[in-house]
């Protein structure tokens, strides 16, 4: 038995070979191809070739499935549950959701605060950054320099350090304060008062623009220089060429980078938990909807009212990425259709 | 013969000596006996900085000394995250066997499977309570009445103020602050020295959002500020607290709001009082020491004082007092117990002990080691003063019993409705509606 298997596996090898030999036609090729049995050690191979995959695979689907998946099924069984971390979850269906709407008046607030955050910063980020792409894309002596410092920002704009530092900057006693006085200018405590205290979270969140410019200098670097030639030579301005030219050609990177802004945006927490001491305030001015989530869980340690929370703010980010994508069929802008 | 009686005086002088070192060994009422059975390791958690950290080694280090074979690993975190390491560390059945505690924060935790209900090793004497007052042992009951920790610290609630500044004041002919005064005599008091403060400064930090302020206000006019799971005060006092304050910040008495947001969770040296902008406040008079010590270095030759809360108009007095104590988790292994229990009595009762710690976290809770401290020589004058301000107040104080989740819920709701008040958003009327509201949807969600 043994001869005869090592007999029958040599034929199948020798097959192969024959089929990978580059002296053999096209057709002498096809039929040693075909001639290959379709028998057990092929599918052996293929096996052994699938476990290599799933073996690669495999940190990734622990991953997928240990970090990711279990903690969200989890999240949506307490979100259904009176969950105080101390002690067991107790069923109590969808009181948490009902509760969230109809007698959580800073529910109500967060999510208002977090459409400002988002209708201002989105829209502000993607504005100076477009702009600053547009300037650097000139051809600027020294443009690695410059992107690398428009860059630096967006690395380290969400860390606690630069909350710290932007709390300082428009503290009572900070540098804001300090440049209005010498124009004669009497400053204030810019991050507390409520009417500042939101537009000042979402300055430091424009601040951190350099992700978005650096794709859109990606893009804009996409754009061949014979568009603008010809658009020069037909008589058209620099705002002319921006508009009927740049402007078209970059709207999937505009779209790509919108969808990326809002994403972060609605989950914003570290800049407003810093600057506010992590109470959203003065007044509740700044308190965005995963800084509420966290106090819900960690500060009041209802984990089952917060994981409805979470699973809120999962399907409201899902809806309005929808939106975005079907809003992208009247104005983005593929080329090949 | 003789060599036999030598040989038979040696032998029973040997013999002697060995019954009286087996005696002495297996004696269970002696010192070294009870030393050298005492065997195991053990967690402990506090809560501080680096001062009581320092002060904490050192007690641990006596105690490891006089028990060799006992270790103490050390878990020690500031105040917001110890509160929730202990929650995720409870959870997971993983807490210290010896958890520091406080009153505030107990109901959240006081429960047979977080904490060990103590009362049994009291009645055994394994936990020595001797020399506790009875209602600072009670203060540390849950709501089911079981003890679930020994207080080894009180602490209490007053006003620091800049003496140089009263001073000056007097010397311009302001009357000074005799207590007791009523909450009106302070307000004047507060009024009149403003004009010989330095310019720009605040007579008082504005305390409208202050829950300590505001608990010691709702007691001292005769009313309960929880009942259980419940809102226990009423929406005129309330009412009447927020514009007592506003009184007092439009006429420039307090600092800005902007400024009174910051200020209180500002570090010392950063704070009006270090920096002479304000004449008084409301931090725990234990943060004495420490506030003079950065006073010394921001403001040379100022001088921080301390002084009682306001009594209400017919002169009760609304201080809270709390206990911080020692707690042995639910998870602690019961041969672990006897050293946890040891090393509690130690902390509670070895004299040696509390003179290192200096009351660092509460004035120590049996009244004859306080009284040993203050007039101890080498005790720093500010805990001196710290000490014998609470032995004035001890006798009339009236601890809030506090539900779970009250502490926390009564801070976020009180700075909300103040706030909102001192920006205008709100009225005073609608500030207490406010205030109420939230705070008893928090207690309720807390209590389901």
């Amino acid at each position: 038995m043994v001869c005869l298997g090592q007999a029958k596996r040599e034929r199948e090898l020798s097959s192969i070979d024959a089929a990978n030999d580059p002296v053999l036609t096209a057709s002498e090729t096809a039929k040693s191809v075909r001639e290959i049995p379709r028998n057990r050690t092929g599918s052996a191979l293929k096996k052994a070739d699938n476990r290599a995959a799933y073996m690669f695979l495999l940190p990734w689907f622990a991953g997928i499935i240990l970090i990711t998946a279990l903690p969200m099924l989890a999240s949506l069984y307490l979100s259904f549950t009176n969950y105080a971390v101390i002690g067991l979850p107790s069923f109590v269906g969808f009181d948490n959701y009902v509760r969230l709407f109809t007698s959580d008046r800073r529910f109500i607030t967060s999510i208002w605060v977090t459409l400002k955050y988002v209708g201002f910063s989105v829209p502000l980020v993607l504005l100076f950054s477009l702009t600053i792409a547009v300037a650097l894309n000139r051809g600027l002596r020294g443009l690695a320099i410059y992107r690398s410092l428009f860059y630096v920002p967006s690395l380290i704009g969400a860390s606690v350090g630069i909350g710290l530092l932007w709390k300082e900057v428009f503290g009572e006693r900070g540098v804001v304060n300090d440049i209005l006085a010498l124009f004669g200018v009497a400053g204030r405590g810019w991050i507390n008062n409520p009417t500042f205290a939101l537009p000042s979270v979402i300055a430091l969140n424009v601040w951190t623009f350099g992700a978005s410019m650096v794709i859109f200098l990606a893009a804009l670097r996409q754009i061949p220089e014979s568009y603008y030639e010809a658009a020069s030579i037909d008589g058209a301005n620099a705002w002319q060429r921006f508009r009927r030219i740049t402007l078209p050609l970059i709207t999937p990177v505009i779209f790509f980078n919108t969808v990326l802004l809002l994403i972060n945006s609605f989950q914003s927490f570290t800049q407003a938990f810093v600057v506010s001491n992590g109470r959203g305030g003065p007044v509740d001015s700044t308190l965005l909807y995963s800084l509420y989530l966290y106090q819900q869980a960690f500060q009041q340690l209802q984990m089952g009212y917060a994981s409805a929370m979470a699973w809120i703010l999962l399907i409201a980010i899902g809806l309005a990425t929808a939106l975005m994508f079907w809003s992208s069929r009247y104005w983005v802008f593929y080329g090949d259709r | 013969m003789q060599e036999f009686r030598l040989k038979k005086r040696v032998a029973g002088s040997l013999l002697a000596t060995s019954i009286l070192a087996l005696s002495m060994a297996v004696l269970p009422n002696g010192a070294a006996a009870q030393d050298s059975d005492l065997q195991g390791e053990i967690r402990f958690s506090w809560w501080g900085g680096q001062v009581r950290n320092d002060k904490t080694d050192q007690i641990i280090q006596l105690f490891e000394g006089q028990h060799p074979n006992v270790s103490i690993v050390r878990e020690n975190a500031d105040w917001a995250p110890y509160w929730e390491r202990l929650t995720i560390q409870s959870t997971g059945n993983n807490q210290p066997c010896a958890i520091t505690m406080q009153t505030r924060w107990l109901a959240t935790y006081a429960r047979p499977d977080i904490l060990m209900p103590l009362d049994e090793l009291v009645e055994n004497g394994t936990l020595d309570v001797s020399g506790i007052p009875e209602p600072v042992l009670n203060s540390a009951r849950g709501a089911d009445g079981n003890l679930y920790m020994i207080p080894h610290g009180v602490f209490y609630f007053a006003l620091m103020y800049n003496e140089q500044m009263a001073q000056t004041a007097a010397d311009a002919g302001v009357a000074p602050l005799e207590y007791p005064y009523t909450w009106d005599e302070f307000a004047e008091y507060l009024t009149a020295i403003l004009p010989h403060l330095p310019e720009g400064a605040a007579s008082v930090h504005n305390m409208g959002r202050e829950q300590d302020a505001f608990v010691t206000w709702v007691q001292s006019h005769g009313e309960e500020v929880f009942d259980g799971s419940n809102v226990a005060f009423t929406k005129d006092i309330a009412i009447q607290w927020f514009e007592y304050w506003e009184a007092l910040r439009t006429a420039g008495v307090t600092e800005p709001p902007e400024v009174m947001i910051s200020d209180n969770s500002a570090l010392i040296e950063e704070s009006n009082i270090a920096n002479n902008r304000g004449f008084m406040t409301n931090r725990p008079p234990n943060q004495l020491g420490s506030v003079q010590t950065t006073v010394d270095t921001v403001s040379p030759g100022t001088t921080i004082g301390i002084t009682p809360y306001p009594v209400g108009p017919d002169g009760t007095v609304g201080m809270d007092i709390g206990a911080n104590g020692i707690a042995i988790g639910a998870s602690c292994d019961e041969a672990q117990i006897p050293v946890a229990a040891e090393w509690i009595n130690f902390w509670t009762q070895n004299e040696e002990a509390a003179g290192i710690y200096e009351s660092d976290n509460g004035v120590v809770s049996i009244p004859a080691l306080a009284t040993a401290q203050a007039e101890d020589p080498d005790t720093q004058p500010t805990q001196v003063a710290h000490i014998e301000l609470y032995q004035q107040l001890i006798d009339t104080a009236n601890p809030v019993f506090w539900p779970a989740g009250g502490y926390q819920a009564l801070t976020d709701t009180l700075n909300r409705a103040y706030d909102a008040v001192a920006f205008g958003q709100l009225t005073p009327e609608q500030g207490a509606d406010q205030l109420i509201a939230d705070l008893q949807q928090q207690l309720s969600q807390a209590a389901r």
